[in-house]
């Protein structure tokens, strides 16, 4: 089952990669049975020593990504081990699994994923490997940015009818007219999953993952309540500066274009208007017209910097930065820069915002 | 009122560098894939760009330059496939086979094993998007197609011959061997540089399908290279205009063309010659 579950997932990574031809797959497939059928099972099992060795009671906590790792870590302190599936720095749309990726998913005693269809590249690994830990899907119920978010930004993505109708007109003509229908983006099922980007639902993540670790492990259960509360009122404590500082930005510069969409929640959060996209999906290809009208609305609304994540190619966006005059900075959405807790991603983001908008 | 419908996209210079780029990688894919068509090998674009990759990851983990990690993985595929087809007596085929898998699963391996920090997606910097072409990208491309071009036209009857008749082209004198090896470092760097700049579908497309077109037209060699140029850049200036007004992706857009102006052509050529009717054309 492992190895199916595997093989599954190394499928789709193939396909993952935007080559958009199957026939590569069947030069390949030969090789890839061979490598899932060869390692899995036998080498699941010889590296069960190398996971990072859990100290003596310590709980084993999985997470999915590097960015959970510092809320499970902040909740469960010296209690719980934790690790990521997706490591440190690789784009969990298109993370191949490892054997010792199911390794660590067996030995789990929770596992915490956001959910919302981010992760759903790792159910069938999880499905195969977990022997029955508790998956916490963190995001579950929350409410998601999907027709809210089209609503509240009609000048948002340039897929719908709009962008139509920019194909006739000159852009300048199209202005403020518009009431797009189109969904937003990012094709995750169930919403756009980004939400821990808001330090309010970080709040709710840490507390769904304190009521985890409380039920699996309740000797624990003062530590974990401790702990979570300090860190929310850490996390509260950041988002009291981080607001003060987006308050420096003057109003009409408040205007957010990222690589992909991971910020509508942030930019609601901060009172940032979500302005564009550059790729509505990870792998989606934009087409030209698509650009055309991004650089359009960059000048239009005298956006004053376009900003990329890390883990992707920035010669897109620099592209587009040059066309409309523009500046590129990053931003983290995935995975916090080295040695840095969620609260420290955040506040690279916000000096990043300030930095480029204000 | 057409003229505008033509101009639209270019006030934009991305969509400018864009168009020029698809037209001259189609011009100058088209010319070298000629050799690639009638040599049979036709996902050997495909296969050094998957090799790339594997240079890229090297170069990623010893700190050189990608794009230097990329061409030496490329040619030393390149004169692999060659050394493997003429030590073992595989077909080209089979041979680009062992060495792509093989080498793109290193790549694969070596990622794993040697990034654990923060950084980029490698994938993006084999295969790029013909939207995002820098200028510099455009002086590379240009610089790069001048070379085959000249390189091509120099040597022209000699890489006609060694590609067809190896064993009378020896006979003969030529150092056959090493005209076949520099011929497969042509393909190298340009697949290289192409799918660096545009993507790796619209380069196996180019290689590929403006070629074949161009070989139901005609029985001679350098009217098969010439056609196929043509075609290549045809499609490039239809895709691009239709992309842009249909709001789909650009290169996919120019392989559909390539690929409908092959069917016509396929459609409606009375002949399908034999291969050996060119060379001895």
């Amino acid at each position: 089952m492992s190895n199916n579950g595997q093989c599954q997932t190394a499928q789709r990574r193939w396909r993952a990669e935007r080559l958009g031809y199957r026939w590569l797959l069947a030069l390949i497939a030969a090789a890839s049975l061979v490598a899932c059928n060869g390692n899995a099972t036998p080498a699941a099992r010889e590296t069960s020593t190398a996971t990072a060795p859990a100290a003596a009671g310590q709980i084993r906590v999985v997470v999915s990504l590097p960015v959970f790792v510092s809320l499970a870590e902040a909740v469960g302190g010296d209690r719980v081990q934790v690790s990521s599936i997706v490591p440190a720095g690789t784009d969990p749309h298109t993370y191949q699994p490892t054997p010792r990726d199911a390794q660590a998913l067996a030995d789990a005693k929770v596992i915490f994923v956001n959910g919302l269809g981010l992760e759903e590249w790792l159910s069938d690994l999880i499905a195969s490997a977990s022997s029955g830990a508790p998956v916490v899907e963190l995001a579950e119920g929350l409410e998601t940015a999907q027709d809210e978010h089209a609503h509240e930004h009609p000048e948002g993505t340039p897929t719908t009818e709009q962008s139509h109708e920019h194909a006739h007109g000159t852009p300048e003509a199209d202005h403020g007219h518009g009431t797009p229908e189109g969904e937003h983006g990012h094709e995750h099922e169930g919403g756009n999953p980004h939400l821990w980007l808001d330090p309010d639902y970080a709040v709710e993540y840490v507390r769904r993952i304190a009521q985890s670790l409380e039920e699996i492990d309740p000797d624990g259960a003062a530590t974990y309540r401790a702990n979570a509360e300090r860190y929310i009122a850490e996390i509260q404590e950041f988002d009291a500066w981080a607001k003060g500082q987006v308050e420096q930005i003057p109003p009409e510069r408040r205007k957010l274009v990222t690589f992909h969409d991971a910020f509508p929640y942030f930019a609601e959060h901060y009172g940032l208007e979500m302005a564009g996209v550059i790729v509505l999906s990870p792998g989606r290809e934009p087409s030209p017209q698509e650009l055309a009208q991004l650089v359009d609305l960059i000048q239009r609304h005298g956006v004053p910097a376009i900003f990329t994540e890390p883990q992707f190619n920035p010669k897109l966006a620099e592209t587009l930065a040059r066309e409309a005059g523009v500046e590129v900075l990053e931003l983290y959405s995935d995975t916090p820069p080295a040695s840095e807790d969620y609260i420290g991603m955040m506040r690279r983001n916000i000096e990043h915002i300030v930095e480029g908008l204000g | 009122m057409l003229i505008d419908l033509l101009l639209e996209p270019l006030r934009y210079g991305f969509l400018l560098r864009g168009l020029v780029a698809a037209m001259l990688i189609g011009i100058i894919c088209a010319v070298i894939g000629t050799y690639v068509v009638l040599k049979g090998f036709a996902f050997i674009g495909d296969a050094l760009a998957h090799i790339a990759f594997t240079g890229i990851v090297v170069a990623f983990l010893a700190g050189v330059v990608f794009y230097l990690g990329a061409l030496v993985a490329a040619i030393a595929a390149g004169l692999g496939i060659g050394l493997i087809q003429r030590r073992v007596g595989l077909s080209s085929d089979t041979a680009i086979g062992i060495l792509f898998s093989g080498v793109f699963a290193l790549g694969i391996v070596l990622m794993s094993l040697g990034i654990k920090t923060y950084t980029v997606d490698l994938f993006s910097y084999v295969f790029g998007d013909i939207l995002s072409v820098r200028p510099s990208d455009l002086l590379v491309i240009v610089g790069l197609g001048g070379l085959i071009l000249l390189l091509i036209g120099l040597l022209y009857k000699e890489f006609l011959f060694v590609s067809f008749d190896p064993l009378v082209a020896e006979a003969t004198g030529l150092p056959g061997g090493k005209l076949q090896l520099l011929l497969l470092t042509l393909l190298s760097v340009t697949v290289v540089v192409s799918v660096q700049a545009v993507g790796v579908v619209l380069v196996v497309a180019m290689l590929v399908t403006p070629s074949a077109a161009a070989y139901l037209l005609t029985d001679r060699f350098h009217r098969m290279m010439l056609l196929g140029a043509a075609f290549g850049a045809l499609s490039a200036l239809i895709g691009f205009y239709l992309s842009y007004y249909l709001n789909v992706p650009s290169g996919a857009t120019i392989v559909l063309v390539a690929s409908a102006l092959f069917a016509l052509v396929a459609l409606l050529s009375p002949r399908r010659a034999d291969l050996r009717l060119l060379v001895r054309g």
